[in-house]
């Protein structure tokens, strides 16, 4: 420790320690003062002209205990009597106002409290938006079946729909459900996109797919007449000069990607089943962020689509 | 006696007073500042609520 530091600390305790002192001799000097103040009022109050003794102090204490009950009478009882008697409306006044000031002290304590206590849960929500916000989760819906209508479905159609979207990329399995079937919820929105459609399904006959049609509970034939319906949609589709190409995969199907410009939707294939319109659907927005999911899933698209980059579909 | 009945009538409608003031105050305060927080059943959808840009930024 330098000569500097010791000095500064040594100065330092020393002006503490003179605070101190300095703090009970003042201290004391106001007990001094209170005590005298209270002989005084005694004087006042009792009419004494001189220091009383500690004998005739004690008299007149006693005595003092022996009227308290005059005295509570009189302060409690007389003294508001009166001022309720002689000055009704200033009573009446003092009494509405100094009830107002209790009552808006403990209801401004109670909502103090409890702001008090939702300040928490708002603290706890930023954090939880800002969670939401950076992972670019959009919502989350029970299932993806489609009947005339379906809320996730729609959502779906108004994003690749929407005129700043450019493309729309699905990884499935058979994209009956999705796109192929006439029924299917992207049936006609393919048809009217006028972007780049790029579909990645399971490759018909291979083992995998064998598998995920036993897991969904049908046959392996009727799985693959499913991808050829959808492989004829797309041809149909790229009959119609639109901009689509198709690959076919042989891994195990594990997620459904739905990719636009601005959205994803993710849906995984339970390995034992059941079909995928029974699983849950996550959708996320692009983040500015790039550890975001879209962004995430979206490589993962373009990992398996340029890993099936040697099994493209003839669309011709 | 009728002094001091004056007086605890007073005395009795200042603090009834007080005490349904505090109960109403309560009441309201509960009522305005209520926050329950509900549950959120997995079967149904659940949207995000996005927050405006400029409030975000606010």
């Amino acid at each position: 420790m330098g000569l500097i530091s010791k000095a500064k600390d040594g100065a330092k305790s020393s002006f503490f320690d003179s605070l101190k002192e300095g703090w009970k001799r003042l201290r004391n000097w106001l007990f001094t003062l209170l005590a005298a103040y209270i002989l005084s009022v005694i004087q006042i109050v009792y009419g004494l002209d001189h220091m009383p003794s500690w004998s005739e102090a004690g008299t007149l204490f006693w005595h003092s205990f022996l009227n308290f009950p005059a005295f509570i009478q009189e302060w409690l009882v007389s003294t508001p009597f009166e001022l309720i008697s002689d000055h009704p409306i200033l009573a009446t006044a003092t009494a509405i106002l100094l009830s107002g000031y209790l009552v808006l002290v403990v209801v401004l304590i109670r909502a103090y409290r409890t702001l008090n206590r939702q300040s928490e849960l708002i603290k706890g929500a930023d954090d939880n938006a800002a969670l939401l916000s950076q992972a670019g989760i959009k919502a989350r819906y029970p299932h993806a079946k489609f009947s005339s209508s379906s809320a996730a479905w729609d959502a779906l159609k108004q994003d690749i729909m929407s005129p700043e979207n450019k493309f729309v990329y699905v990884l499935g399995a058979n994209g009956i459900d999705t796109f192929g079937g006439p029924s299917s919820p992207l049936f006609n929105t393919f048809e009217t996109f006028r972007g780049t459609v790029r579909v990645v399904l399971c490759k018909p006959d291979c083992k995998p797919m064998k598998g995920r049609a036993l897991a969904v509970g049908i046959t392996a034939r009727e799985y693959k007449k499913h991808i050829q319906t959808s492989v004829k949609r797309l041809r149909f589709l790229r009959s119609k000069q639109k901009s689509v190409e198709a690959r076919y995969y042989d891994g195990q199907p594990n997620w459904k990607l739905i990719i636009t410009s601005q959205s994803l939707w993710v849906q995984y294939y339970l390995p034992g089943g059941p079909d995928v319109d029974q699983t849950p659907v996550w959708t996320m927005s692009m983040t500015e962020n790039q550890d975001g999911f879209y962004h995430l899933f979206h490589m993962e698209f373009d990992r398996v689509w340029e890993r099936c980059s040697n099994d493209a579909v003839n669309l011709n | 006696m009728l002094e001091l009945l004056i007086v605890a009538g007073a005395a009795g409608a200042i603090v009834a007073a007080v005490a349904g003031g505090i109960t109403i105050g309560n009441r309201v305060v509960d009522q305005k500042l209520r926050y329950e927080q509900k549950l959120v059943r997995s079967d149904q959808p659940i949207v995000a609520h996005t927050v405006p840009r400029d409030r975000r930024s606010a």
